[in-house]
């Protein structure tokens, strides 16, 4: 049986074995575990270290967040110091940092966060709809203009358009309110 | 944590960047960023198809539902732990305190006179299908099958077996059965369900659908009857023809796989062949077709004629798959599929909405707003949520 417990995101309650709760462990567990496995470099690890700041989470109880990007912030944290724990343990810290060029360093850790989080951004935008959206992106990340890309796949330059507009629509759709107006 | 959120943010700028999707402003955040330090550098890096693709085939690798099972695990088994249950105690108190003034709140709300109570598809939440049906035995007894129960039932001399959601009648060798029992497999709104028949033929029952059957099959054929849709898997027996009535169609079949959808509020009976051969009748007008794998047979309710296609079978196959997958469909005959699924109303604005073409391949087991979202995003339209049942499409 579980203890009924909650945490707050921007004042609401949500019960950590709720189906709500399950939609944002879904949405962030992956970039916890690809960022965790990168740092160990070891895949098993990493999920360890991802379920462990979860559990964290919940153990803390009533935690009260102002929104879901400062749950996921506070995430990463227990994230990094977990990883952190563990470079210690096994004594390698001074080898990774220095022959990596990883390591739990600030500076480093946020470039891996800000990529963890731009890669989970485009897959939300292109992994619901056709092979089309997938390629667009794809070839844009090769540098290809929006021309270039029309070539490659036999369409109009407003086809490309068309698709990528399409892409983050669904993209604003999916994050909501988490996203920021800029 | 500011930097990290501010990570967060910047993340919505790079890939709004790849997707054409910045403003003039948000351009020139962008590259007043890019100029500080070796942030060029760092956004070359991440923008880069190679990082991604690697990145991609990681993420594919992991199953987020077995990490999530895993987590429900780990809670429960920490929360055994006399420690946490000594420490919590006083906070469940709070808790419960906390629990009766929500309520007492959402008491108050639910009275107070509320024009929303349409809401948005964010706010929403609408739970897939599951396994269960009711099985309907010779003697009107109905037992309740699901998949996390396991049951063992006798009928006759035949043994049934209910486990996974699964129905597994075990066939008795050639040992003769004195008495025939009918029996029938009803898969409500909402739900799904497999079976196995005593021939070992295996069918796939979608939601709303209802199959009955004599258990063992009698005389020279295998006759079931189908309402709703089912896919078959004919096991093989040149003797025994199987056959399957729907309404005024029969499908006579040796050995194969098929899918038929056969629904009392569709006009029209669809038979969509995968393998083999069948025999489509029209009892009415005793008009026959053969179908060759990658053809379909339409019979109109009210006409006499059979018309056949020649299609691409997976979508009308995908749900057995765990997929919707519909090619240049109206919006309205895609709604009613999914809506048996997720036991929804789905109800229009405007008539011409129906009409509206669709194409797509989405997940079947996942919350239905991930699929309303994507209606909305694709098609341009607007839909509200009326107590996570009844789905209003607007203009």
């Amino acid at each position: 049986m579980f203890l009924i417990l909650n945490m707050r995101i921007s004042g609401k309650k949500i019960q950590y074995n709720s189906h709500e709760f399950k939609v944002i462990f879904e949405r962030h567990f992956p970039s916890l575990y690809l960022l965790a496995s990168k740092i160990l470099q070891n895949e098993q690890k990493g999920k360890d270290v991802a379920q462990e700041a979860f559990i964290k989470l919940w153990e803390k109880d009533v935690e009260d967040f102002t929104d879901e990007n400062s749950l996921k912030a506070y995430l990463y944290v227990l994230v990094k110091n977990a990883c952190i724990s563990i470079i210690r343990k096994e004594k390698k810290i001074t080898n990774l940092e220095l022959e990596n060029g990883l390591s739990v360093n600030n500076e480093a850790f946020l470039n891996e966060v800000l990529k963890e989080e731009t890669y989970i951004l485009l897959h939300k935008a292109i992994k619901e709809l056709s092979p089309q959206a997938e390629q667009a992106v794809n070839l844009t990340l090769k540098g290809y203009s929006n021309q270039d890309i029309a070539d490659e796949l036999n369409v109009t330059i407003n086809t490309v358009k068309t698709v990528k507009r399409r892409a983050y629509k669904l993209l604003r759709k999916n994050l909501g309110h988490q996203f920021i107006a800029w | 944590m500011d930097k990290i959120i501010e990570q967060i943010e910047f993340s919505e700028l790079l890939s709004g960047k790849v997707l054409d999707a910045l403003s003039e402003e948000q351009k020139e955040v962008l590259h007043d960023w890019e100029q500080k330090k070796n942030n060029k550098e760092i956004a070359n890096n991440i923008l880069n198809d190679n990082n991604f693709s690697e990145w991609q085939q990681k993420k594919d690798k992991l199953d987020t539902m077995e990490e999530w099972a895993s987590f429900l695990e780990r809670m429960e088994t920490a929360s055994e732990k006399p420690k946490k249950v000594f420490n919590l105690k006083a906070q469940k108190w709070i808790s419960a305190a906390a629990a009766i003034l929500v309520v007492g709140i959402s008491i108050f709300t639910l009275f107070t006179p509320n024009e929303s109570h349409l809401k948005p598809i964010e706010a929403s939440s609408i739970v897939p299908g599951t396994s269960h049906a009711e099985l309907v035995l010779s003697t009107g007894e109905i037992i309740d099958l699901e998949d996390s129960k396991d049951n063992k039932i006798q009928e006759g001399t035949i043994s049934v077996e209910n486990s996974k959601g699964i129905l597994h009648y075990k066939s008795e060798g050639e040992e003769k059965q004195v008495e025939i029992k009918t029996n029938t497999l009803k898969v409500p709104r909402g739900a799904e369900y497999q079976l196995v028949l005593p021939d070992g033929t295996k069918v796939w029952l979608n939601s709303d659908t209802q199959l009955t059957y004599t258990v063992p099959f009698t005389g020279n054929v295998r006759r079931v009857e189908l309402k709703g849709e089912a896919y078959f898997d004919v096991s093989p027996n040149k003797e025994l023809p199987f056959i399957v009535a729907t309404g005024n169609q029969e499908v006579q079949v040796l050995g194969t796989e098929f899918n038929i959808s056969a629904y009392s509020n569709d006009n029209s009976v669809t038979t969509t062949l995968v393998e083999g051969k069948v025999q489509v009748t029209n009892k009415l007008s005793t008009d026959k077709t053969i179908l060759s794998p990658n053809e379909q047979s339409i019979l109109n309710k009210e006409g006499n004629n059979i018309n056949k296609l020649n299609v691409d079978t997976y979508p009308y196959i995908a749900w057995k798959e765990g997929r919707f997958v519909f090619n240049n469909v109206n919006l309205e005959l895609f709604l009613s599929k999914v809506s048996r699924w997720y036991d929804v109303e789905v109800f229009f604005d405007d008539e011409s909405l129906k009409n509206l073409s669709f194409t797509g391949d989405l997940p079947r087991y996942s919350d239905m707003t991930n699929i309303l979202k994507i209606i909305e995003a694709e098609m341009s339209v607007n839909i509200k949520i009326e107590a996570n049942k009844k789905i209003h499409v607007y203009k």
